[in-house]
């Protein structure tokens, strides 16, 4: 068997086993008591998916027959040829800025520098991200045509009603799915071509712009308006996507979808002939580009988008925005001109300059939902309700707050080094997000309706209140991390752990009792006393959750 | 016994990781104007020593003094005196080569003549021309090089170093040396681990070696 076929088909089954695995299937496990959990798991999830897909199917069904002048056939063929054209022309204009051929590190060292065919190579990598890719179209595909059987047979689900499903549904994806496959080959061939030998074919790039340009010039200017048939805009249409609008009109045919049980198989075995024709030309076409495909350069071009991906599939965010950070943070900077105080507040300076250069749309959400949960927490009516914010609010500002901790903790030798003790340290690391979240939160509290006492009373209490969360959040991530696993070489803060459930549990507690004093202040008779109470038992437990941090920082091991 | 005149003092220091010793109890001077080296296999405890000796990694037994400062319970004082460059450095994503090297300055009250120093350095380790790039953009020479100017550009007494060269050319090797001779010369010490004999020879005052934790005088 051919090694790499036998190294990517390996890995094709690894991933069909982790989603398998998430519906409780276990591919490697061939005892008899197994197989017959298997069969009756796959039963179940039939039954499932048929329920599914029919409730999700009725709803569209609602919405379709919503809508004026519908005509569904005509609105399945425009989706269809909407969602293939899109999808592909987005993923050209990725392939002509990037390799579609995606190689990780591992892929990087072995495959790219064994004397195997680039054609075989290629060919493995596309259908194992083709069979991930066209998994979206056709879940697409099954819902439109179990909503397609709902407008026509209203009702009750009979047998005859998922017969009719599974019928349809069928047909369009054999339809469907051969001209997926022969769209996406098409896209890589494009990409391979790119790729050729060491020359790069810039003019390749703009396939994408060009190719939407005459789509879109020829969808909108009428046939007649352009001048003679022969210019280029009127050409565009029937060449450009002909064959895909051929094959989805036959697929789709009219009479089939409107007349059950009146299919044209004529016309349905055009379609599936035209679709599995352009599939194969296709995918030929692909084989003979990459040929002469050059595996280093893909490798150059993807390995860090490799790391991304698998950073996305096991649910990495922070390695994710590292990555994305670190590409976009590249070429020469202007030294900065924040880093100009001496001694421990240059640790200000520096995260002042840190969070300006990585500012995101995320971290800035990070910070309001913070404030905002805050705001949730003193509004809540209920205490139940008051619960369910608060644990949110916990969570948010131990995010938000410990950002800049996590960042230095990934850079322990530099951050463990510098002559401060640990008091310097956590001021200046916190006062940022700490200012932030506060000033968001009291923002809020400004805003919102509440009694002018309540309103004093959540404004002074918030300052410590976040604190104490922070200081219980950092707590959590130091009393988690070992200075071993810190010092490991690492790619972005994946060594750092996050805050866990026992900072979640600690900012609970840290939180709690000040705020039962506070609703205790507006219900209770000397409401003064109990409000100097939330004060002070705020700032106590705040002095105390800091003390808990350095504890955890200066034991650390 | 506490040695006041000693750069860098450890008593009784050991360190273990769940059952596996790393490190069996030792004693250890670095006495001013001095350089030694350690040298061992892969996997002997000699980065878990540079770990230990620097305070960033807490010892199972025992005390480290730095110019007289205990390293826990004087950590500031102690940290002015000690400079340490491990063999993969890594820097903070967001800020340049000379960002980096201006907020180490900072955080040690370094910055008289900073521009030229700064400067200088940069040029001697051919860092001058990236010197405004990220870090994260350098090969693996590089960022050591970076390393080794951070802990230049900063006053220290005592420099522990984790394998040195292991990444750099044989310019760059000789640049090292010569570092570590002129610091030598203005009475700085330096505690090195590595592989390199020839950097070991040509200027250790003592040699050590570590084995399966047990550390002993002596080159091999």
């Amino acid at each position: 068997m051919n090694p790499i076929r036998m190294l990517y088909g390996r890995r094709l089954m690894a991933r069909l086993a982790y989603w398998l695995s998430a519906l409780g299937l276990n591919l490697r496990d061939t005892s008899t008591g197994n197989r017959v959990y298997t069969v009756y798991l796959l039963v179940f999830w039939l039954i499932w998916a048929v329920a599914v897909f029919a409730l999700v199917g009725s709803n569209v069904a609602t919405v379709f027959r919503a809508l004026p002048n519908f005509d569904l056939p005509a609105l399945w063929v425009t989706l269809a040829l909407l969602a293939l054209t899109g999808w592909s022309l987005w993923t050209l204009w990725q392939a002509g800025q990037r390799s579609p051929f995606i190689f990780t590190e591992e892929d990087a060292y072995l495959v790219s520098q064994t004397p195997v065919r680039r054609s075989t190579v290629a060919l493995a990598l596309f259908f194992s991200n083709w069979a991930e890719l066209v998994v979206p179209f056709m879940l697409g595909t099954i819902i439109f045509c179990f909503a397609g059987v709902e407008v026509r047979l209203p009702g009750d689900l009979t047998p005859e009603k998922v017969l009719e499903y599974v019928r349809y549904s069928g047909q369009a994806l054999l339809v469907v799915v051969p001209l997926h496959l022969a769209l996406q080959a098409l896209v890589w061939a494009l990409g391979a071509t790119r790729l050729r030998g060491h020359r790069d074919q810039p003019w390749l790039r703009a396939a994408a712009p060009v190719l939407l340009a005459l789509i879109a010039a020829s969808a909108l200017i009428p046939a007649g308006l352009g001048g003679s048939a022969a210019t280029p805009v009127n050409f565009a249409r029937p060449v450009l996507l002909w064959p895909v609008w051929a094959a989805l009109t036959a697929g789709f045919d009219p009479a089939a979808l409107i007349d059950l049980g009146q299919a044209s198989p004529a016309s349905w075995l055009l379609a599936v002939g035209l679709a599995v024709v352009a599939a194969v030309a296709a995918v030929g076409l692909l084989a003979l580009a990459t040929g002469r495909l050059s595996l280093s350069r893909a490798a150059q071009e993807t390995a860090s988008h490799a790391s991304l991906l698998l950073a996305r599939s096991y649910g990495r965010t922070d390695v994710v925005d590292y990555l994305q950070m670190r590409a976009r943070l590249k070429g020469e900077r202007k030294p900065s001109r924040l880093l100009a105080t001496p001694g421990h507040r240059v640790l200000l300076s520096k995260d002042l300059l840190q969070t300006g250069r990585t500012l995101t749309v995320a971290v800035v959400l990070g910070w309001l939902v913070a404030g905002g949960l805050a705001v949730g927490v003193f509004i809540s009516p209920s205490i139940p309700l008051k619960l369910l914010v608060g644990a949110l609010w916990v969570l948010a500002v131990g995010r938000a707050t410990t950002l800049r901790l996590r960042s230095d903790l990934a850079h322990w030798w530099i951050l463990r080094l510098l002559p401060f003790d640990s008091g310097a340290v956590f001021r200046m690391d916190f006062a940022l997000p700490w200012g932030l979240t506060v000033a968001f939160g009291a923002l809020g509290l400004l805003v919102v309706d509440l009694p002018p006492v309540y309103r004093l009373g959540a404004l002074v209490l918030l300052p410590a209140l976040v604190a104490s969360l922070a200081c219980a959040a950092g707590s959590d991530i130091l009393r988690q991390a070992h200075v071993r696993t810190l010092m490991v070489p690492s790619l972005a803060v994946e060594n750092v752990p996050q805050m866990g459930i026992g900072g979640l549990l600690q900012g609970a507690v840290s939180v709690a009792i000040p705020l039962a004093l506070l609703e205790a202040a507006m219900v209770q008779p000397g409401g003064a006393l109990f409000l100097a109470g939330a004060v002070v038992s705020a700032l106590f437990i705040a002095v105390i959750n800091l003390g808990v941090m350095m504890s955890a920082y200066r034991w650390m091991r | 016994m506490e040695n006041e005149s000693a750069y860098l003092q450890a008593v009784n220091l050991s360190h273990t990781y769940g059952s596996n010793q790393v490190l069996a109890p030792f004693e250890l001077t670095v006495s001013p104007g001095e350089i030694v080296s350690v040298r061992g296999p892969n996997g002997s405890g000699k980065s878990t020593l540079l770990l230990c000796l620097a305070g960033l990694l807490r010892p199972s037994t025992g005390d480290v003094t730095v110019c007289g400062h205990d390293i826990y319970e004087d950590e500031p004082a102690a940290k002015r005196c000690l400079a340490f460059v491990p063999d993969v450095p890594r820097f903070y994503l967001e800020m340049t080569a000379w960002e980096h090297l201006r907020f180490v300055a900072l955080a040690h009250d370094a910055e008289d003549d900073f521009e030229t120093r700064a400067e200088a350095l940069l040029t001697e380790f051919g860092l001058a021309g990236v010197r405004d790039q990220f870090p994260h953009q350098f090969s693996r020479g590089m960022r050591l090089k970076l390393g080794l100017v951070l802990a230049f550009i900063r006053p220290f007494k005592i420099l522990l170093l984790d394998e040195p060269t292991s990444a750099l050319d044989a310019a760059a090797t000789k640049l090292v040396r010569e570092h570590l001779a002129a610091k030598r010369a203005a009475g700085a010490s330096c505690l090195m681990v590595t592989h390199d004999p020839e950097l070991s020879g040509a200027l250790a005052d003592r040699s050590f070696r570590l084995q399966d934790g047990l550390f002993t005088a002596g080159p091999e």
